[in-house]
């Protein structure tokens, strides 16, 4: 089997959590390197998971012939600097979500990976998830008839981490760009993948910590061209225990037939339509794809890292598109820029 | 509430299959609820290869009069005729032998669903019995269930009829279960509850059923939307007390049906009533003492399970994760559900 070598730019928190532990388990994958601007921080880690190559300099990795692939996880207004260097080497990339600062930027990105052949993808997890490719296939065989109304939420900590210090809040509050924009766009990339393109958007958004000059908490409501009306609200907040806040992390679509309502963090889903069998069930049927054993929040966001990349490396080696595209990437920017647009016009944005 | 729960008797020879189906189901107001329902299933008893004569199988001639009726009333149905592998061998293979697949090739909304092969979910039942029950999607997404199920004696439990059918819904090692089978039909008959029930008495089996018994000729259609109205009807026909027979109280518990205000319509019970013979007591005896033996094992097999979870929790693998996420409620649920639970 084709083993592809690997590397990491940006060696943070979802480095750390998602990127290295998957590609060091994936039989697939040899991480060959890792780079961050943190030298004492990327030497730790190269030690920790036997890494022999360690760069503060991305440049310098593109040009030592060590990499065939690489993820890109620094913040995103680096995304098109460091993805277009990687592509003009002919070296793959997985861009963590959003793909870019703006379409601009996005648009860059797209055209380097396209006049340099390499595969291209962004780190929308989500999608791995068994419970939402479920939600998908159900909403496309028409299980819940024609989709009116879809919901989705996400109450996450992002920068307000007990780990990091709380003077330090605001710059990693800027740094992710604001809450709609750094974690909303999940839900974005979710809605559209589950209903199709946006047609207009609008957003309100607001700022509960002291002192942080970024929206903390937004909710955006979009109409989809098939009709379809959605709302995303997203929150900073530290609240971790799963169990009691599962309600805050769902994707929801009522039809015309039924509902689909599902864990963003999986690997469940409940499903009701109004004629068959499932409406004759008391309560809630909670549904898990026959292969997968029930599996609690936190193992089915690591099974969607790892499906996530997973799929990047077999796009590589099978020569596919990868199920998330970059073109993908830029609608669900769009539709995010496009809220942060509406907010400040206060008014309805279209989406030609 | 003092409404009857209607059970139609219908007899029925070989030249009248057709009128004794419809009068049945008629009587029975049994297709009331199809309006706007846009899938049926419907479920014979193909739990081996022998043909309806043999006693042992749903004769396919009602089934085929079941279709023609949904088809001239609803013409826009989609039916699938479903069944699950049998011990003997494919649910594919048995539809061929048996003329099922004939008539799903001559109605060409009618298709036979082998739901061992059919795509399948995992549903959180948090039964009696199963925690988990493996769905095929066919039956998760049906408007309209209907059982047909066979008249026939059943060694380790006296009788089998609609809510017996439902097993062939169970689709993990059905062998195993055997010993568990009153709590294993409360779970699959309150989840799988048919909307309409028949049971083929045209040739009943008598003696060792449910398999290997013997033929015999009863003539009769019994109907119900309620299945344990139906088999509580069923078990007195061949003259076995309802009493006797405890998934049926287990499932009336259940709330899947009642036992109880019966009017049975069509024939009267007098007319059909027969005595069927059944294994001598000895046997049966022996036979529950296997059960009982098969049920215990499964505890001990639970208890095992458990003691191991509790070993890796002692040794802190995956410990913290867990005393972190549960209360003690929670986990005491949940030592209970590992003891008392399986996955269906």
């Amino acid at each position: 089997m084709k083993v592809i070598n690997v590397g990491i730019v940006g060696c943070g928190q979802i480095a750390q959590e998602a990127h290295i532990p998957n590609y060091v388990t994936n039989p697939k994958a040899k991480l060959t390197a890792l780079c961050d601007v943190e030298e004492q921080a990327v030497r730790a880690l190269c030690e920790k998971n036997n890494v022999k190559n360690c760069f503060t300099n991305y440049e310098e990795l593109f040009d030592s012939n060590l990499v065939e692939a690489v993820s890109v996880c620094v913040p995103t207004r680096y995304h098109s600097k460091v993805v277009t260097a990687a592509a003009k080497r002919g070296i793959h990339v997985l861009c963590e979500k959003p793909i870019a600062l703006n379409i601009k930027e996005a648009e860059e990105i797209l055209d380097a990976v396209a006049k340099n052949n390499v595969k291209f993808t962004v780190g929308y997890n989500r999608r791995f998830l068994p419970n939402l490719i479920l939600a998908k296939e159900y909403l496309q065989n028409g299980k819940i008839g024609k989709p009116v109304l879809a919901r989705a939420s996400t109450v996450t900590m992002g920068p307000y981490q007990p780990q990091i210090d709380i003077s330090k809040y605001k710059e990693e509050a800027q740094k992710r760009v604001g809450c709609l924009f750094d974690s909303g766009v999940h839900l974005a990339d979710l809605m559209i993948w589950l209903l199709g393109k946006p047609s207009e958007v609008n957003a309100i958004m607001s700022t509960y910590f002291e002192g942080v000059t970024v929206d903390d908490s937004a909710i955006m409501q979009v109409k989809f061209e098939n009709g379809a009306l959605g709302s995303i609200h997203v929150s900073w907040i530290d609240l971790p225990n799963f169990k009691a806040t599962e309600n805050t992390r769902r994707v929801e679509i009522i039809g015309t037939h039924g509902l689909i309502e599902a864990d963003c963090l999986g690997p469940s889903l409940s499903v009701y339509n109004r004629n068959s069998l499932t409406s004759k069930i008391k309560g809630k049927t909670w549904i898990t794809p026959a292969n997968f054993d029930p599996m609690l929040p936190q193992e089915a966001l690591a099974w969607s890292f790892s499906k996530e990349i997973d799929s990047f490396l077999d796009s590589i080696i099978r020569n596919r598109t990868p199920p998330v595209t970059g073109e993908q990437a830029k609608e669900s920017l769009r539709l995010i820029l496009a809220a942060y647009e509406s907010y400040k016009r206060k008014e309805t944005v279209l989406m030609g | 509430m003092n409404e009857k729960t209607l059970v139609s008797i219908t007899k029925a020879t070989d030249d009248s299959v057709e009128e004794a189906v419809n009068k049945a189901i008629d009587l029975v107001n049994g297709f009331s609820n199809l309006n706007g329902k846009k899938t049926v299933c419907i479920k014979p008893n193909l739990c081996g290869i022998k043909s309806s004569t043999s006693g042992q199988t749903t004769d396919p001639r009602i089934v085929e009069a079941i279709v023609q009726k949904l088809n001239s009333a609803f013409p826009n149905l989609k039916i699938f005729i479903v069944e699950s592998n049998n011990s003997r061998a494919t649910a594919d293979y048995t539809f061929k032998r048996l003329g099922y697949t004939d008539i799903a090739q001559k109605y060409p909304n009618v298709e036979c669903k082998n739901l061992s092969e059919d795509k399948k979910v995992k549903i959180t039942l948090n039964g009696q019995l199963f925690s988990n029950l493996l769905v095929p999607e066919t039956l998760l997404f049906s408007d309209y269930l209907i059982s047909v199920a066979k008249l026939k004696t059943h060694m380790d439990f006296y009788y089998s009829g609609v809510l017996k059918n439902a097993y062939g819904f169970l689709l993990t090692h059905r062998a195993n279960y055997h010993g568990l089978m009153n709590r294993a039909l409360a779970d699959l008959n309150a989840f799988y509850k048919p909307d309409l029930c028949l049971i083929d008495g045209m040739i009943a089996m008598d003696g060792p059923g449910p398999t290997d018994g013997f033929p015999k000729t009863v003539g009769v259609i019994i109907a119900s939307k309620d299945p344990v109205a139906a088999d509580t009807v069923g078990a007195t026909v061949i003259g076995i007390k309802p009493s006797k027979v405890k998934y049926l109280k287990k499932a009336e518990k259940r709330g899947v049906g009642t036992s109880k205000n019966i009017e049975i319509i069509g024939c009267k019970m007098e007319e059909v009533q027969t005595k069927f013979e059944f294994i001598p007591m000895k046997y049966y005896y022996i036979g529950r003492l296997s059960l009982s033996l098969q049920s215990f094992s499964r505890k001990c097999a639970n208890f095992a399970k458990l003691l191991s979870m509790t070993r890796s929790g002692l040794s802190m693998v995956g410990f913290s994760k867990v005393s972190r996420r549960l209360s003690y409620s929670e986990l005491l649920e949940m030592v209970r559900n590992t003891i008392s639970k399986i996955d269906g």
